[in-house]
């Protein structure tokens, strides 16, 4: 099974070696010690349903700030749904208390330093960004 | 109205038709509505859950009580909805209301599945339906339409029963009780409608009202002619029962059928006598019932009427009859040939006839045949005697000194001598011998002696004998006068009466010649027996 998301990831970094600004990539911090994760871990992550990474560390995950670009990318390309839609999600869940949506950062460079400096948090930047400091866990197409 | 009116029965057959036609409406509309309503809740519920089903799976996903709760909460506001219940798997399970989990509740769920992962099961939503109030409310409304349905049902019924009941049903029972109330060929008619109820109920009440019209007129019509018939009738009739004449109608056989009063008025005998069954009214009735019985066959068979004086069969008071009877063929009743018989007394007219034929042939003074009649009884007897080969003698009387008595005392005194003389010979001669008187003192005589001249000698002395007996012509005048008698025998002295009676007469003068009171018998040769008795002085 490694072997064969080894090949994958290779096969991706080929890819990549093409300019693409389509792809975004789900990001945490190099210490981290998870491995890639699923769309669905990363979902249940983002969207409020785990508060940890599947290892039981704490996870923190990391928003861009509401109407970027990116962001709308983001969630259209990790769960499906539109802006609109998440926030709408995130609003019941809100009203009904006890609960909050993930930090709304600025810009993608807040994002990547505060992935960086933050072995829990867990945040998405588009890809072909310097990578230093933080581990790609999820490729979005 | 009675029971059995019209509109009675029709208000029945109405109310009992509504009746079960809202029944059947009803049970049918009813369960119909009842389970409408019962899923239309249920689509309500389902819609519900529908409703609340985004942030249900987004509770069940995020494992958020509170939401969950809230969506809870939510749902139980509905008066449909009991309980609810929401659970992901592992996590948690969130209850509001009477949530109630047991094989009788019938739960409503829906699977919740992950708002990100299609098809991902996350949890489920469980809602306990208020089923009490569902049914309650399908109940009142399936009710409620039923009841709407059956009123609906009945108002049309009562209105379809009025309109009828105005319409059709109130016009014909007036009509029919009036038609019942009228008598036909009386003045009264049904009330017709007005102008505007020109329909079928109308035209029959106008209609009716024609027919009684033409059933007056013929009513009116047949009375009249009724009445002109029952008047001639009675005229006839009176003519009938009034009429002198006898009329009466009988069968071939000879019973009576009828006859009027005067019938038995003139056959003098009773109705029921004659009108009983069996009796025969032809040999009850008449004195000859084969002449009237022939009458009878031969008018059917010439199909003319027969006419006869009949005599009638003589009655206990003795007095004989007479009428006259006219019988025709009356044609066939029954299959049975009837004679009509016409009958009028002639008994008055008969006596009339008889009186006259006794003036024509006797002579009145003396009772005896006058001289037509002697001669023609004598023409009968010569012929009679010559068909017989029997013998007859003619005498011819004269008598004596009868002028003389006449002259003398009068014409009375002659009519006495010849009365006392005419019986005198009556009582010599047989009734069967023919005794005449000529005219004035002559008289003719017969007598059938059989070929004995003794006994013509005898007769004649006799005849001379009583003749010459003493007479009283007036009172107190006593006379004799003689008799001059010739006779003649047959077939002797001639063939014809004449013949005999002129040689009676030679033989007579021959008598009267010798000297009188005497007789002598005729001889061919002229010379006459002449016996004289006692002369008269």
């Amino acid at each position: 099974m490694s072997g064969t998301r080894r090949r994958v990831l290779l096969m991706w970094c080929l890819l990549c070696a093409l300019p693409s600004a389509a792809d975004i990539v789900v990001i945490v911090h190099a210490d981290n010690p998870s491995g890639e994760l699923s769309r669905k871990q990363v979902i249940d992550l983002f969207m409020g349903r785990h508060a940890a990474f599947p290892n039981g560390n704490i996870a923190q995950p990391m928003d861009l700030a509401a109407g970027t670009t990116l962001r709308k990318q983001f969630y259209l390309k990790l769960t499906g749904k539109n802006e609109a839609q998440v926030d709408a999600y995130w609003a019941q869940l809100v009203f009904a208390g006890r609960m909050s949506p993930p930090p709304q950062l600025e810009s993608s460079q807040a994002m990547l330093a505060a992935v960086r400096n933050n072995p829990a948090a867990i945040g998405f930047i588009e890809h072909g960004q310097t990578i230093d400091g933080i581990k790609v866990v999820l490729r979005l197409e | 109205m009675i029971l059995r009116g019209l509109h009675v029965k029709l208000a029945l057959i109405v109310a009992a038709g509504a009746l079960v036609l809202a029944g059947l409406s009803s049970w049918w509309f009813y369960s119909r509505s009842y389970q409408d309503s019962i899923n239309d809740s249920e689509r309500s519920v389902k819609q519900l859950l529908a409703t609340v089903e985004v942030s249900a799976s987004i509770a069940a996903y995020v494992g958020n009580t509170e939401l969950a709760q809230q969506v809870a909460q939510g749902l139980i506001q509905n008066d449909i909805v009991l309980g609810a219940k929401i659970h992901n798997h592992a996590q948690f399970s969130v209850l509001a209301g009477k949530f109630t989990e047991s094989a009788e509740t019938r739960l409503v769920t829906l699977e919740l599945f992950s708002p990100f992962t299609p098809g991902e099961l996350i949890g489920e939503l469980a809602i306990t339906p208020n089923y009490a109030l569902i049914e309650k409310r399908a109940n009142e409304s399936a009710r409620a339409t039923t009841m709407g349905l059956a009123m609906h049902t009945f108002v049309v019924a009562f209105l379809v029963l009025v309109a009828v009941y105005l319409m059709l049903t109130r016009p014909l029972v007036q009509l029919s009780t009036g038609l019942h109330r009228i008598v036909p060929g009386e003045k009264e008619r049904l009330n017709e409608f007005s102008e505007k109820r020109r329909d079928e109920i109308g035209t029959l009440a106008s209609d009716i009202n024609r027919l009684l019209d033409t059933v007056e007129n013929m009513l009116v019509q047949e009375r009249g002619l009724r009445e002109r018939v029952e008047a001639l009738e009675q005229r006839f009739r009176g003519i009938f029962e009034a009429t002198s004449a006898g009329i009466f109608l009988l069968r071939e056989n000879g019973t009576l059928v009828t006859a009027n009063p005067a019938f038995f008025r003139i056959t003098g005998r009773a109705e029921h006598e004659l009108l009983q069954p069996h009796t025969n009214c032809i040999s009850e009735v008449f004195a000859e019932p084969a002449t009237v019985t022939s009458m009878m066959s031969q008018a059917m068979q010439s199909r003319r009427p027969y006419a006869a004086d009949l005599c009638l069969a003589p009655l206990p008071d003795g007095e004989t009859r007479w009428v006259h009877g006219l019988l025709s063929s009356n044609g066939h009743v029954d299959g049975a040939t009837l004679i009509e018989g016409v009958i009028y007394d002639i008994t008055e007219r008969k006596h009339a006839e008889e009186n006259s034929r006794y003036l024509a042939e006797y002579d009145q003074l003396t009772g005896l045949l006058n001289r037509h009649s002697g001669e023609l009884r004598l023409a009968e007897q010569v012929a009679d005697a010559e068909a017989r080969g029997e013998s007859l003698a003619v005498m011819v009387l004269d008598l004596d000194r009868f002028k003389e008595i006449n002259d003398t005392h009068g014409h009375n005194a002659g009519d006495n001598v010849l009365v006392t003389i005419a019986h005198r010979i009556r009582t010599v001669i047989r009734s069967t011998d023919l005794v005449a008187r000529l005219g004035g003192d002559e008289f003719l005589l017969t007598l059938a002696h059989s070929g004995q001249l003794e006994t013509l000698h005898r007769v004649a002395l006799k005849l001379v004998d009583v003749i010459g007996q003493e007479l009283e012509v007036v009172e107190n005048v006593k006379e004799k006068v003689g008799a001059s008698i010739g006779i003649a025998t047959f077939p002797e002295h001639g063939q014809s009466w004449k013949q005999l009676c002129k040689n009676a007469d030679e033989a007579m003068y021959a008598v009267k010649r010798r000297g009188r009171n005497g007789y002598a018998i005729f001889n061919e040769t002229g010379n006459h027996q002449v016996q004289l008795v006692d002369k008269v002085t």
